[in-house]
């Protein structure tokens, strides 16, 4: 009896195993690749350009968190139908784009990401090899950003909007306690200084909490600090980025000067992004660092923007050196080389970058345009061009080795800015990043 | 068709699906962790390349993770700190008090409650703009006991630690509260007769008694311990830096933020191992006590 149950037990074993491995049969057959199935134009692809009267579906990506911009392009894109009858354009919408990321990743995997997918530009690099070149399309030769972003000399994707790094603060706050706009970093210590001195306001909203919000600091200083847009590339080639002397270790010493002096409140990690930005909008904090994109969202929650105004991050120690605005790319979009579809898709991105519907896109985002010919209708960037005429550094991420390397430490500049406002002293931070990053780049 | 072919038959087919099931959702995916932490697979790259034990290696000599695991030591020994406390609390509940099944129902209130929402209530509680533990230790005039409770790096695991207390104690206390439950009268009543006095009772009645459950709960805590994830991703993120990352968290982020899925699964594997390790020991620690 107990043979038998055994037996039995066997069969079964076997007969399940080979069901699951008929239905794993796809990723089993070849050793050290995820998925075998070919990721290159196939014939199905070449059918349907024939064919082109076929019905196709094309699948888009996107992720915002604003959530008026989600609706207009869901709309925006069905409009699509009126200029090639046969092509449906299926938007996937995102909240945040963690959350997106986390999805795209997931997809690629099984080669499911959809025909057109939004990407941020440090995206770029790990995507390159899912993306399709889009060089020679005409659009190109428009856009102001995207050759700053091609890798080997190809363009995979094309950057819809730009956004510069501004540092937003309550006019009536400056006019009350009588304190003029800092143009360097000294005076911008200088002005926190007395807004904390004065007691009646929080001189500078931190979300600490959420590590992401000390970013125009912790992440943008050094790059913007260093004077050259390839900063993050030129550091994956040096074994020793963060010693003393070296951009990274000048600008993370401003920063601690800024944590140090206590002008965030009594406990800046101890509260969240929005949190921070209730105390802005309420006028209990008086300064708050954000791209643009801010902008829109204090509107929406005061419901004007007659108390509002913004100068750009004054890095800088002195008046003789130029002060530049860091200006931010982002919602590129590309095509994925295992979509069935890249023609349409083509098709598609020329009419979206065309500039009427362009046009729409970049007023809805409330942002500034990345194509020649068209500029947006943002009353507050106007304004603040108009006493602004910095030259742009735009944010160009890091190449493959650097982002293998700030992977392999782990290194989130972020976190190190929460570290920073515990009090840990920068020389001991960065000393051991030091360590870190050699060994990390020497273990290729 | 035999009778005895007839039965396999029966049994082949009626085992076919669960074992099907158990190959398909759990050895398969087992054994690609384990494939994938032999690699330095990204997570999203089509390719990538056998590095031996190269993630193991790195996992040991990672200070990070090791500061990310004795976290969640921290979580284990307060925990297992509170276990008396919790017996004692079941003998309690076990009591004919006129309110037990009230009281009952209380201690395993949190316990049903959603872990996200839990965490977004402890933010809440803990919250230096408003928040109500700082107002209450004002309105007592305590000002002094104010603390950054999710800030300041020497606080932020045990205020943590106390979310995760008020969550799972009261699973324990009704655990317990079964166990002795279970125990018969007599052996009471017999004990009584024989002069027992309470104390007695408890040590040699009550204890082996709930022997079985107490080793459930030592498990469950082990488990817990090592795996909680939810309470610091939800309500710090690991933060300030790295000071409230746990094992989990640490694995979650290589594999996501950081995109080393090679290094997240060798992690992941470790985890299983430890666990298995650490409740062998502990159970064998117990059995010996116990019978």
């Amino acid at each position: 009896m107990k043979k038998n149950s055994r037996i039995a037990l066997l069969l079964t074993t076997i007969l399940a195993s080979f069901t699951v491995l008929a239905a794993c049969g796809s990723t089993n057959n070849d050793q050290g690749t995820v998925s075998p199935k070919a990721s290159t134009p196939t014939a199905s692809q070449s059918a349907t350009t024939t064919a082109s009267k076929d019905k196709v579906t094309l699948k888009m990506a996107i992720w915002d968190v604003n959530n008026d911009f989600l609706t207009y392009l869901d709309e925006k894109v069905k409009e699509y139908t009126t200029v090639a009858p046969n092509v449906k354009v299926e938007l996937e919408t995102f909240k945040s784009d963690g959350d997106y990321l986390q999805a795209m990743k997931v997809r690629a995997t099984g080669n499911e990401l959809p025909d057109i997918m939004g990407l941020k530009p440090n995206w770029l690099h790990d995507f390159q090899e899912q993306l399709l070149p889009l060089d020679g399309e005409a659009y190109l030769a428009k856009n102001k950003y995207a050759s700053k972003f091609a890798i080997d000399n190809k363009t995979y994707a094309v950057p819809m909007m730009a956004f510069p790094e501004l540092v937003y603060y309550h006019p009536s706050i400056f006019k009350e306690l009588n304190l003029q706009v800092p143009t360097t970093w000294p005076q911008f210590l200088d002005v926190l200084q007395k807004i904390k001195d004065n007691g009646k306001y929080t001189p500078y909203a931190m979300g600490g909490k959420d590590a992401w919000p000390d970013y125009p600091f912790n992440e943008f200083l050094p790059q913007i600090v260093s004077g050259s847009e390839s900063y993050l590339s030129d550091i994956a080639q040096d074994d020793q980025p963060f010693t003393e002397g070296k951009p990274f270790f000048k600008a993370y010493k401003q920063i601690e000067q800024l944590y140090a002096s206590k002008v965030m409140g009594r406990d800046p990690l101890g509260i969240s992004w929005d949190q921070a930005t209730d105390l802005f909008t309420s006028k209990q904090a008086a300064v708050v660092a954000a791209g643009l994109w801010f902008a829109p969202t204090y509107e929406s929650k005061v419901g004007n923007i007659d108390d509002l105004a913004a100068f750009p991050m004054p890095y800088r120690e002195t008046d003789s050196e130029p002060l530049k605005i860091m200006m931010f790319t982002d919602h590129f979009y590309g095509i994925t080389n295992g979509s069935d579809h890249q023609e349409e898709a083509k098709a598609f991105l020329t009419w979206f970058f065309s500039p009427d519907v362009y046009q729409t896109y970049i007023d809805a985002q409330k942002l500034v345009s990345t194509f020649e010919g068209v500029e947006s209708n943002v009353p507050f960037l106007k304004t603040f061009y108009a006493s602004n005429q910095n030259e742009i550094f735009s944010y160009i991420p890091g190449d493959s080795e650097y982002t293998r390397i700030t992977n392999a430490i782990q290194l989130d500049v972020k976190a190190i800015g929460q570290d920073m406002m515990t009090g840990k002293k920068v020389e001991d931070i960065l000393a051991d990043l030091n360590t870190k990053w050699a060994k990390a780049k020497a273990s290729k | 068709m035999s009778y005895s072919l007839q039965k396999k038959l029966v049994i082949v087919s009626f085992l076919f699906v669960p074992v099907a099931l158990l190959l398909l959702f759990l050895l398969y995916p087992s054994l690609r962790l384990l494939q994938f932490s032999l690699t330095n697979w990204n997570g999203i790259s089509k390719s990538f390349n056998y590095v031996g034990l190269d993630n193991y290696v790195s996992a040991f000599q990672n200070p990070d993770i090791w500061k990310a695991l004795s976290n969640n030591f921290l979580y284990f020994g307060i925990h297992a700190l509170f276990i008396p406390l919790e017996v004692m609390v079941a003998v309690l509940l076990n009591n004919k008090l006129r309110t037990s099944n009230f009281f009952r129902s209380i201690v395993f209130l949190p316990y049903i409650l959603n872990g996200v929402a839990v965490a977004y209530l402890f933010s809440y509680m803990y919250n230096p703009i408003n928040g109500p533990i700082n107002a209450l230790l004002e309105t007592l005039g305590l000002e002094s006991w104010i603390q950054n409770w999710l800030s300041d790096k020497g606080i932020v695991n045990y205020s943590l630690i106390v979310v995760s207390l008020w969550r799972f104690s009261g699973l324990h206390v009704i655990l317990f509260l079964a166990g002795l439950q279970s125990i018969p009268n007599d052996l009471y009543e017999a004990a009584t007769i024989d002069g027992a006095g309470s104390w007695k009772k408890f040590i040699h009645i009550t204890m082996p008694g709930i022997s079985r459950v107490m080793e459930i709960v030592l498990f469950l805590n082990v488990r817990g311990a090592l795996q909680v994830f939810d309470i610091p991703f939800l309500m710090t993120q690991g933060g300030p830096g790295l000071a409230s990352t746990t094992f989990t968290v640490y694995t979650i982020q290589t594999a996501f933020k950081y995109n080393n899925y090679g290094l997240a699964s060798s992690l992941a594997i470790i985890l299983m191992l430890m666990i298995i390790i650490f409740s062998y020991f502990q159970g064998k620690l117990f059995k010996g006590k116990g019978e």
